[in-house]
C-alpha cells in the first residue's frame, strides 16, 4: 500500500506520488464530489431535470479537465524536482 | 417545480415560492426541504441527496470525527462554520461542544481512549477496561471534540483520529464543508429561484443547448428576442411577484 499522502514530495519527487495516487486508486474519492457538485450547480441554473443533467455533464467535465491540467502542471513542476 | 410550474401564454414557467424566508430557513434546516415545502420536489430530492450524501460520506470516510466545533488553543476548529451550512445535521457538533466545554461528557460516546501517562495513551480501550479507567479515560463522542488538551508536537487524541482516519480525516472534513457550502447554493435557489444562464451572452438558443430541450419552448420559438429582463419587469408589476417567479 501507499503510505505517502497524495501531494507528499518523496525523495524521487512529486511524480511518483501522484502515480502512486491515481495508482492506488485514491483518485476515485474525486469522483462523488464532482457528481455532486456538478448536479447541484446545475440543479440551481434551471428548473427542469434535462436542462440540469446537461448542464451537471457540462460542468463534470469541465472540471475534470480542470483537475487533469493541475495534473499536468503539477507534473512538469515534479519533473524539475 | 415542474408540479407548480405553469406555462404561460408567453411559454414562460413560473415557479411558486410561497414564502421565500421560510423556503429558506427550512433549506437550510434539512437540505431540499425548502423546495419540497414550495413544491419543487424532484429539486427538493435531488439536492437532499447530493448534500446530505456528501456530508454523510465524508462523515463515514472520517470516522464519525470530521465535523465538531472547538475554539481553543491548537484547535481552531473553522471548518465548522462551513460545516453548519449543512444544517441540523450538523447541530450536535454545537450541543456536544456546549456539554464539553467545562470538561463534561459528551452524550452518543462511541469509545474510550488510554489517559496520557498510560503505555498506550490515546489509543482506544476495549470496553472491558472503561470500569478501571473510569473517570480518566478520554472519551471519544459523537461529532464532539477531541477530549484532553492538545499540543502542536507531542500525541493528542487529535492526532490519535488522523492517525486511524489516514487520508480519510482531510477528505472527509472537506466532503462534509463541501456539503455545507452546496446547502447554500440550494438555500439561494429556495429564497430566489434558479439562476438562470443570461440569453444576451449567448447565440440564439443560449450557450447552452440543453436550454432549449427544457427551458423550453419560449426561447427559440415565439419570443426568440425576449430577455429575462423583460420578464422582472413583468414581476415587478405583479403583486405576487415576491412568490413567484417566472422564467422564460
Amino acid at each position: 500500500m501507499f503510505d505517502c499522502p497524495l501531494f507528499c514530495v518523496s525523495e524521487f519527487g512529486i511524480v511518483p506520488t501522484l502515480f502512486a495516487a491515481i495508482w492506488a486508486g485514491r483518485w476515485w474519492y474525486a469522483l462523488p464530489l464532482i457528481v455532486s457538485i456538478s448536479l447541484v450547480y446545475g440543479a440551481t441554473r434551471h428548473e427542469h431535470l434535462v436542462p440540469i443533467l446537461a448542464n451537471a455533464y457540462k460542468s463534470a467535465v469541465w472540471i475534470l479537465l480542470f483537475m487533469a491540467m493541475i495534473f499536468v502542471v503539477l507534473w512538469i513542476i515534479g519533473m524539475g524536482l | 417545480m415542474i408540479e407548480n410550474a405553469s406555462h404561460n401564454e408567453n411559454d414562460s414557467i413560473e415557479v411558486e415560492l410561497k414564502e421565500p424566508v421560510l423556503a429558506a430557513l427550512l433549506a437550510w434546516l434539512l437540505p431540499g426541504a425548502g423546495h419540497i415545502y414550495q413544491g419543487r420536489l424532484r429539486k427538493g430530492a435531488l439536492f437532499m441527496v447530493c448534500i446530505l450524501g456528501t456530508f454523510f460520506f465524508g462523515l463515514i470516510l472520517g470516522n464519525g470525527h470530521v465535523v465538531y466545533a472547538a475554539w481553543r488553543p491548537n484547535d481552531y476548529r473553522w471548518q465548522t462554520i462551513p460545516q453548519l451550512g449543512t444544517g441540523i445535521v450538523a447541530f450536535p457538533a454545537i450541543i456536544q461542544n456546549f456539554k464539553t466545554r467545562e470538561g463534561g461528557e459528551p452524550f452518543l460516546i462511541t469509545g474510550r481512549r488510554y489517559p496520557p501517562g498510560h503505555a498506550k495513551q490515546f489509543e482506544l480501550m476495549s470496553p472491558d477496561e472503561y470500569d478501571r479507567f473510569e473517570g480518566i479515560s478520554l472519551p471519544d463522542g459523537f461529532m464532539a471534540p477531541p477530549a484532553g488538551e492538545l499540543y502542536l508536537n507531542d500525541p493528542d487524541v487529535l492526532a490519535a483520529w488522523t492517525s486511524e482516519s489516514r487520508f480519510g480525516f482531510e477528505l472527509g472534513t472537506l466532503y462534509t464543508i463541501i456539503a455545507g457550502l452546496l446547502n447554500v447554493l440550494a438555500i439561494y435557489d429556495a429564497f430566489a429561484g434558479p439562476v438562470l444562464p443570461s440569453r444576451s451572452s449567448g447565440s440564439s438558443g443560449g450557450e447552452d443547448p440543453a436550454e432549449d430541450q427544457g427551458n423550453e419552448k419560449g426561447r427559440g420559438g415565439k419570443n426568440p428576442g425576449r430577455r429575462k429582463d423583460d420578464d422582472q419587469s413583468k414581476m415587478d408589476s405583479n403583486p405576487k411577484s415576491k412568490r413567484k417567479k417566472r422564467i422564460s
